[in-house]
């Protein structure tokens, strides 16, 4: 994919209006809207950003995005974790456009990617399967071609945002024991939906392909270009955390300036600043992991694979440290549904639940760096 | 199980057993296993049961309706009916008030209280926190004023557990004004009922209903509902806490979720094979397995070594403090279990009546539902930010 650099005069710009639309028209109330829907995401804020552009970030321009490097979809990332946004993002901009534009055919990409940008197509990637975990291998669900094209057996878990998607992106092993992408339309007949809700409020499903056709994306083994777009996707989900850990501190740290217990002010007790600098150092420490492994998707895969596993295994960590003592130092009221903490602290369980957490990041980056060499 | 050294303990072990065995309905049990929400009979029926064998609060002294069990028969009564599934014995009259009222109360309200109690058949809450006095409980502002025969009672409470079901509530109002801050407080029962009594659900991160505001707006309590003297309230309530504190060192319900765990586990696969082949994950099994046998030993020795009547002081705050932490990880593994899945979580899932496929284990939704609640057992009963500065002072004379 082209892509062109973003400069930094334009980051900065992209960054200021993304923060200050969540800002001002993303309110906690439309969170909680979002959340008590039945689509369980506000249709219209999609719609605004694909007005303001943010679903075509990263499609190239001959299909009518803007074709920047991903410091810009960055940005965005972490302005949705800020602002608790419930759009499928993730999964339509970065999973479906990412993978589309990889393995698509020329014909495909026309077909998929303009309406990704012009918000009238949501993907879902369907490709955990119950015996899986987090490994990305090896795939059970099986690819046929007969006469009439390809059909999909097999079972799925964990597609996320699949309910509210129009086509899935559904991995299959085909004849060749070769890793194919197939697109799925929703709608599609022997699919067997098992809708469920994450943590977070998230829609997600577990689907039983029972010989569901479907179209393969692209020709040849897309292992390698799965690998690559569910550590973009990694990457992507950590600026996400990063926004909400960023969120989560600023709160914490403006609750203890306010709240008073002992005739002072929280702020003013010594062992509550010390928790929650340590708050603030593992927030630092996961934008600065961000910052790095940016640089370092379009190494070669073993040297991307290790810095997408370090910075994951630092995100988890962090998410659970912030996380977690948002709530315990807002105490009670920390624990109430109605405050926008507790939904961080969710939304940072389920980003340590997405792409493979602590002990699995741990085991893939033994693997692909050695581990006792420095860095 | 530890051996205590002891013929008679082991053989009152043996008798809750066999007893828990023989007594607890199966579904019952089954729904706790599975962490399904119980209801107001759920508890009444299993509290009968004990009521009935005359354990329903055998820590009391006979007099009032006990067995003089000594502490740690009493934390064996509970490590063994919480290990095998038995409903959490709703602590607020058993445990909290009823002591209360036996060792400071009148005669009279001996005999109006303590019979309800050990029969379940009324329903206490505890009126403690409000929303400037949490950490700082002797900050506190609801404001009792006396009016003849009567109490005007105006102000709020927060996160009183239960007060939905509640027939009456305990509550520790201010008195006097000036002077310290513990000082003024009195204890006070209140009946429910109560005309200007009005209860708001709190909904917590679990999404579920437990907690409520209870607001008072010139509540009239007949002046006999005093316990104690007034503004003696100080010493009812820490002597109240302290006995909370001790029971959040749930061992027997942590070994059950540990086992539950395990089991979860075992049906949950990474990369094809099943999760305890995991290096990670039974590294993190292993480290919990020793925290618990931690945690049992200290119980053992802490209520081994004290007599009945001795004043928990810093024990009682070690085991509140790393009896929370721990359950906070058995059910954070349980969520690593779960995370393979997706993390699926809907309350709905785990009520009685609910007819859906559960994604995962069965009882995975249960134990989610304990890790995102218990987040508050670390906040409640005195923060354990406020147990460390107990412990700085009690033991370590800070």
């Amino acid at each position: 994919m082209s892509e062109a650099a973003i400069g930094r005069e334009d980051l900065i710009q992209l960054r200021e209006s993304v923060e200050r639309w969540v800002e001002k028209d993303y309110p906690f109330t439309r969170r909680k809207a979002a959340l008590a829907s039945a689509a369980g995401y506000d249709p219209n804020a999609w719609r605004t950003y694909a007005e303001l552009g943010w679903l075509g970030l990263s499609v190239p321009e001959a299909h009518g995005g803007a074709g920047l490097d991903d410091a810009a979809l960055l940005c965005l990332m972490t302005a949705t974790g800020r602002g608790l946004l419930m759009e499928p993002i993730l999964s339509t901009c970065v999973l479906g456009a990412g993978l589309i534009a990889a393995c698509g055919t020329p014909a495909q990409q026309a077909a998929h990617l303009p309406a990704i940008v012009s918000g009238d197509s949501r993907i879902a990637l369907a490709h955990a399967e119950p015996q899986l975990g987090f490994a990305r291998s090896p795939i059970a669900a099986r690819a046929r071609r007969d006469h009439a094209g390809w059909t999909l057996s097999g079972e799925k878990c964990a597609v996320l945002d699949g309910p509210g998607a129009d086509t899935l992106l559904v991995t299959a092993i085909d004849p060749d024991d070769q890793l194919g992408l197939f697109l799925l339309p929703r709608d599609a007949a022997a699919v067997e939906w098992r809708p469920w809700r994450s943590v977070d409020g998230r829609h997600a499903a577990d689907i039983k392909l029972a010989g569901a056709a479907a179209e393969r994306l692209g020709a040849g083994d897309a292992a390698a270009a799965l690998d690559h777009t569910l550590d973009r996707a990694t990457l992507a989900v950590c600026a996400e955390a990063v926004g909400v850990m960023d969120f989560l501190v600023a709160e914490t740290n403006a609750y203890l300036k306010t709240r008073k217990q002992f005739g002072q002010a929280l702020s003013r007790f010594q062992v509550l600043q010390h928790r929650l600098v340590d708050m603030y150092i593992a927030l630092e420490e996961s934008r600065a992991m961000v910052d790095i492994t940016l640089g370092q998707m379009d190494a070669d895969s073993s040297k991307r694979q290790a810095a997408c596993s370090a910075l994951k295994v630092q995100v988890c960590r962090a998410g659970r440290l912030v996380g977690a003592e948002a709530v315990q130092l807002h105490g009670g009221i920390g624990m109430t549904d109605d405050l926008k903490i507790g939904h961080g602290f969710k939304r940072l369980m389920q980003i340590e639940a997405m792409f493979g957490n602590t002990d699995f990041h741990l085991a893939r980056y033994a693997t692909v760096s050695d581990a006792l060499d420095p860095p | 199980m530890l051996s205590h050294g002891q013929d008679d303990t082991a053989a009152f072990r043996r008798e809750v057993r066999t007893f828990v065995a023989a007594e607890l309905p199966a579904d019952l049990r089954n729904r706790v296993c599975l962490g399904k929400l119980l209801d107001r009979a759920d508890h009444t029926r299993w509290q009968k049961i004990l009521h009935k064998k005359g354990w329903i609060a055998g820590h009391w002294p006979k007099a009032h309706g006990g067995c003089d069990w000594t502490p740690l028969q009493r934390w064996i009564f509970e490590e063994e009916t919480t290990e095998a599934g038995a409903p959490w014995l709703i602590p607020f009259g058993i445990n909290h008030v009823g002591p209360v009222i036996y060792t400071f109360g009148s005669e009279a309200q001996k005999r109006q209280h303590l019979p309800g109690i050990l029969s379940s058949d009324v329903f206490w809450c505890q009126g403690y926190s409000e929303p400037n006095a949490g950490s700082d409980l002797a900050g506190l502002q609801t404001r009792a004023r006396r009016d003849g025969d009567h109490y005007i009672v105006s102000g709020q409470k927060i996160w009183t557990t239960m007060a939905h079901w509640a027939d009456w509530i305990f509550c520790l109002v201010r008195t006097k004004e000036g002077g310290k801050p513990q000082e003024g407080i009195s204890f006070l029962l209140i009946d429910m009922r109560s005309p200007g009594i009005t209860v708001r659900p709190i909904v917590t991160i679990d999404m579920g209903h437990h907690v409520n505001q209870v607001f008072f707006d010139d509540v009239r309590v007949p002046a006999e509902n005093l316990v104690g003297e007034e503004s003696r309230g100080w010493t009812y309530a820490k002597f109240l806490l302290s006995n909370e504190r001790v029971l959040v060192a749930e061992v027997g319900k942590l070994k059950r979720l540990f086992r539950q765990l395990r089991a979860m586990a075992a049906q949950t696969h990474e990369a094809g094979r099943p999760l305890p082949h995991d290096t990670g994950f039974s590294r993190t099994m292993l480290d919990l397995s020793i925290g618990i046998r931690t945690l049992e030993a200290m119980c053992v020795r802490q209520l081994g070594a004290g007599s009945a009547d001795a004043p928990p002081g810093a024990e009682a705050s070690i085991l509140k403090l790393r009896g929370s932490e721990l359950m906070q990880a058995v059910t954070q593994a349980m969520v690593e279990v779960q995370a393979r899945r997706g993390l699926p979580y809907q309350i709905e899932a785990l009520a009685p009546n609910w007819n859906g496929v559960e994604i995962g284990p069965a009882g995975a939704a249960g134990m989610m539902r304990e890790y995102l609640f218990g987040r508050a057992a670390t906040i409640y009963g005195g923060s354990n930010e406020i147990q460390r500065n107990i412990i700085a002072k009690m033991a370590l004379d800070l």
